[in-house]
């Protein structure tokens, strides 16, 4: 048995070492490390203070906020299994709410907001396919909830 | 992925090609090590941590009931999709539509998997698979690799076994009688088999959408139909079945059944038959359209071939009609184009019940002396077929061309089908052919009596056959089907999207949630998200059946939930999008407590219910 330890060890420490190489890669084309992209995503203006509301937009996120089932989770004025998303977007930037709607899973690898959230909350945010414009909808409704929370 | 590694990945394989190589040398005392002549087996076979295999392999689970799913080459059990029997775990036959779909049936006989094709070459819509026992068919549709639809048993076939071989454009699939039986099934004498017995051949019709219904059947003598083959090419609008017991005999049909030199393989022209169906030529019986081919003149024929035939397999050029022997040290190459002659010649030495017998030697163009005992064969598009040995345990490899035996190798043991990559259609790909063997004696670690089946694969891009890989399986892969996966990736759905949930009794969020009282049925629209049910507590009273219409409204890929009530035999999994419905009737009053069975997060041991029973 011993004899077979060797190979296996040496396509171990090959795997290891390609996998590093691809994934440095990767983020230099993508304009930084994951840690530097996820800093930069919460800094600036807060998000109700850099948009506009567009109240045709917002009822559209009303709505998908039941159909995409993110009311399962959460609710503005109200903890629930996630956080209450009263005031979020004086809690957050546009870019930052975005991606955490559409990729939550590099949010909880790489975004120190996101990992202390899952702390506090011990669920995963889900990923619920949610396409740009959806997103983009969906921020302006917690945006409108911000304001007339205000 | 196989044949061209890249460089950075080649180190890899060699480390993985070392570690093979000692696992073969240090302790393979059955052969099979020994086709590997170059010594880079494992490097063939090999897929990194990550990556995808090139060939989907979906191999029948015989009497289990279900389709397993491989990989190709690296022989991984990818998953086993639950077809004809119950299975907790997915909850196949334990929700209220699939339990329905079961039809009651506790098991089934899966034998013959037949994906949809266009033009002859598989196109990665369909999966059809028989139940031999039950005389049904399955279709799976492969962008969610879930059984969609089981007709069946249908009427009037007695044992579905030459089934399920797909016509060139997907139009029909075919069921036939391996147990022939009085038609309707009604009480006769036993001795009475040859005037009161009959065969019958049911044609499926498939449907753009892939609704299989039954379009009509064929009375036939009853002899016992074994395999079949769909035409293609010019011989597209036929197609062909192997039988054994032209005898006719009904008791101790080992010796029985195996007097004659040659039995047959019937031709039967489909086309005909949906004329004579519009014109009206047929009667009822039991629900089925019944053609008797005595009134409908070129239905059908009947193509002498020796000796109880197992295989029927047309040729990628559709030209040629190829019998496997299996009493007979021959494979038998019958020329369509001389059948059409012998028919417009009426070169017929009999009949039987008004089907014509063509002449042997009008048709037969070449006996190819493959070995004893040939089953089956494939063919890999340069020319070459491969049939399956039986009583020699090996693969022999022929000429199309010269129809001289060219190479041999050794299976272990017993092999019974083999399956080319894309080997049964127009354009086979020539790379791998899988044995599927009946018995694996020595191959693996003893595990007591029971053993596992043994496929093994053999690389057919070399000069000769090379068996590289041994692939233990549940039981029992009879055929399969190896389709390259490219075909299937861009069409296959990794969730269910929640806007095409158009389920009666979905629930998306917890306002459209509901508990609804009809009677003594209570209906109950629940939601089941990471990491609760909602509602999660409800009380009905004794008496009482609830309905859990369960929506798993997460859009994750692979974040499923499980819905299991304590003491009853209710559990399921509900993929991302997906509603189900489990029924249970409580038979006495307590507390049930209910959980996800499938894990799913963090808190998921916290997703959880309670069911409370009045008295």
């Amino acid at each position: 048995m011993t004899g077979r330890l060797g190979p296996i060890l040496l396509a171990a420490f090959i795997l290891a070492g390609l996998a590093g190489c691809k994934s440095g890669s990767e983020e230099k084309a993508a304009g930084g490390s994951p840690a530097e992209i996820a800093a930069a995503l919460n800094e600036g203006p807060r998000a109700a203070e850099s948009m506009t509301l567009n109240p045709g937009l917002a009822s559209w996120g009303e709505q998908l906020f039941k159909d995409k089932a993110c009311v399962t989770c959460h609710a503005v004025g109200e903890r629930k299994q996630g956080p209450d998303l009263a005031g979020v977007a004086d809690r957050r930037t546009e870019r930052w709410m975005k991606r955490q709607i559409m990729d939550p899973e590099w949010m909880l690898k790489n975004d120190p907001i996101a990992r202390g959230l899952m702390a506090e909350y011990a669920l995963q945010m889900a990923n619920q396919q949610v396409k740009d414009a959806e997103a983009n909808a969906l921020i302006q409704y917690l945006l409108r909830e911000t304001l007339a929370g205000r | 992925m196989r044949r061209f590694p890249t460089p950075d990945r080649i180190l890899m394989v060699f480390a993985a090609a070392a570690l093979a190589g000692l696992l073969v040398n240090g302790c393979n005392g059955g052969g099979g090590g020994a086709g590997d002549a170059t010594g880079d087996a494992a490097r063939r076979v090999y897929v990194a941590p990550g990556e995808y295999d090139d060939y989907y392999a979906f191999l029948s689970g015989g009497h289990s009931g279900q389709v397993f799913v491989y990989g190709l080459p690296s022989g991984r059990h990818l998953n086993t999709i639950p077809v004809f029997t119950p299975e907790s775990a997915s909850g196949w036959g334990f929700d209220e539509d699939s339990k329905a779909m079961l039809g009651g049936f506790l098991w089934g006989d899966a034998h013959h998997p037949g994906l949809s094709e266009t033009a002859g070459d598989y196109d990665g819509r369909w999966l059809f698979i028989n139940d031999m026992a039950n005389a049904r068919i399955a279709r799976i549709d492969l962008d969610v690799f879930k059984t969609k639809q089981i007709i069946g048993p249908l009427p009037n076939v007695s044992a579905n076994h030459a089934s399920t071989f797909v016509t060139e454009n997907t139009e029909y699939v075919f069921a036939a009688s391996r147990f022939s039986a009085p038609v309707p099934n009604t009480y006769q004498s036993i001795a009475d088999y040859k005037n009161k017995f009959n065969g019958v051949i049911a044609a499926v019709a498939i449907a753009g959408d892939g609704t299989m219904s039954l379009d009509f059947e064929v009375l036939t003598p009853p002899f016992h139909w074994d395999k079949s083959d769909a035409g293609k090419g010019p011989s597209h609008g036929w197609v062909f079945f192997s039988c054994y017991n032209s005898e006719q005999a009904y008791t101790k049909l080992e010796v029985n059944a195996s007097q004659n030199e040659r039995d047959f393989i019937a031709a039967v022209d489909w086309r005909k038959g949906r004329e004579a169906v519009a014109a009206g030529k047929y009667k009822v019986i039991e629900g089925a359209k019944v053609i008797d081919p005595a009134e409908v003149p070129g239905l059908m024929y009947l193509l002498p071939t020796p000796k109880s035939p197992h295989g029927v397999d047309v040729d990628p050029s559709g030209t040629r009609i190829i019998g496997n022997g299996k009493l007979a040290a021959v494979t038998v190459v019958h020329s369509f184009e001389k059948f059409q002659q012998a028919v417009t010649d009426k070169d017929f030495i009999g009949e039987y019940g008004g089907i014509p017998v063509v002449r042997y030697e009008a048709t037969r163009v070449a006996e190819v002396p493959v070995g004893l005992g040939p089953l089956h064969t494939q063919f890999d598009g340069r020319g070459f077929a491969y049939t399956s040995l039986f009583l020699d345990s090996q693969v022999a490899k022929w000429s199309l061309d010269t129809y001289e035996v060219v190479d041999k190798v050794d299976v272990h043991y017993s092999i019974g089908h083999l399956t080319a990559s894309e080997g049964d259609t127009r354009h086979p790909t020539g790379e791998w052919l899988l044995a599927l063997n009946k018995i694996s004696k020595d191959r693996y670690l003893p595990m007591g009596p029971t053993h596992p089946e043994g496929a093994q694969l053999i690389d057919l891009t070399r000069p000769t056959m090379e068996l590289i890989l041994d692939i233990p399986t549940y039981m029992e892969p009879h055929y399969g089907q190896i389709i390259k996966a490219d075909k299937l990736i861009p069409n296959v759905k990794v969730i269910f999207p929640i806007e095409e949930n158009h389920h009666a009794h979905r629930a998306l969020n917890e306002e459209e949630t509901s508990i609804v009282r009809d009677g003594k049925d209570v209906h109950v629209k629940m939601v089941a998200v990471r990491t609760h049910f909602y509602p999660d507590t409800l009380t009905i009273d004794l008496g009482e059946t609830v309905y859990f219409h369960v929506t798993n409204v997460e859009q994750d890929r692979d974040i499923a939930h499980g819905f299991g009530i304590l003491r009853s035999n209710v559990d399921f999994q509900i993929e991302p999008g997906e509603t189900k419905t489990a029924k249970f009737k409580p038979e006495k009053a307590g507390i049930y407590p209910f959980y996800c069975s499938n894990f799913c997060s963090a808190l998921h041991q916290e997703m959880q219910g309670y069911l409370a029973v009045r008295p």
